[in-house]
């Protein structure tokens, strides 16, 4: 069955080992939030997927899939 | 890495180890029971730290067990005493204070450890879930009652007319909110544990 994942832990990881604490600030929600998107038990509304990839400088694609 | 919160740890094995001691001083009562069931909580949340959401999921355990004792307390009281009303008002008013020290302490607990203070959109999605299951339970058990006294009053059951009818009404009624009550908190634990909105 197809499914979103992302990949958000690396991208964390690439923009300087930005903390979840930081990225939840950056986009207005909390860290359990971008806890539970990084392992995959919640799939973010559009607005913040969209934020999410504009912290960190790339296309919505680049950071969701849906395989 | 297995992560271990000392705070937490100390916490739940202080609460145990007073409430076991007034436990074999005093014997049974639900408040010492109460004791027990939270500090073991804190103390495995402690120790698991890293399996456990500290912000919302341990929050709503407590919440959820501590209903589960206070109100499996006073109904196993009440149901069994139908005809001690003024027991059952004691054990109801003693169940309302303890309720109340229990989500003061939860809600200050919460606040204390989510620093921004706000809830999101995965909050607000997860409670408006839980709610649905709640609000479905509520609505099968009050019409359940409706129809049980529809029936008593068509059938002339002797039970309708007592003078315990109406105290017995009241609590099932109670029943039936504190029941839905349950089902949200554990709908809400589920969906914070297992994922919620993952297509």
């Amino acid at each position: 069955m197809p499914s979103i994942t992302n990949h958000v832990r690396r991208l964390r990881f690439d923009a300087n080992e930005m903390s979840q604490k930081a990225l939840a600030d950056a986009v207005g929600v909390t860290r359990q939030t971008i806890i539970a998107i990084e392992k995959n038990k919640y799939s973010p509304s559009l607005e913040v997927a969209f934020k999410i990839a504009q912290v960190f400088g790339c296309s919505i694609e680049e950071v969701f899939f849906y395989q | 890495m297995v992560v271990r919160n000392d705070k937490l740890r100390w916490a739940g094995g202080s609460l145990v180890v007073v409430n076991l001691a007034m436990f074999l001083v005093w014997g049974w009562a639900t408040l010492f029971l109460l004791g027990l069931v939270f500090g073991s909580v804190l103390f495995a949340a402690g120790w698991w730290a890293d399996e456990i959401d500290l912000t919302n999921e341990l929050p709503l355990l407590v919440s959820l067990l501590g209903m589960v004792i206070m109100f499996g307390s006073y109904f196993f009281y009440v149901f069994a005493n139908l005809e001690d009303l003024t027991g059952g008002f004691q054990r109801f008013l003693g169940v309302l204070i303890l309720l109340v020290i229990v989500q003061v302490t939860l809600h200050s607990l919460i606040a204390a450890q989510r620093a921004d203070g706000h809830t999101d959109e995965r909050d607000r999605a997860i409670q408006r879930a839980a709610s649905r299951w709640g609000y479905g339970v509520m609505a099968v058990g009050i019409w359940l009652v409706i129809g049980q006294l529809v029936l008593g009053m068509i059938f002339e059951q002797a039970w309708i007319n007592s003078y315990f009818s109406i105290y017995l009404l009241a609590n099932v009624l109670f029943l039936v909110f504190v029941v839905s009550e349950l089902v949200n908190i554990s709908a809400r634990l589920f969906y914070y544990r297992r994922g919620f909105n993952v297509a």
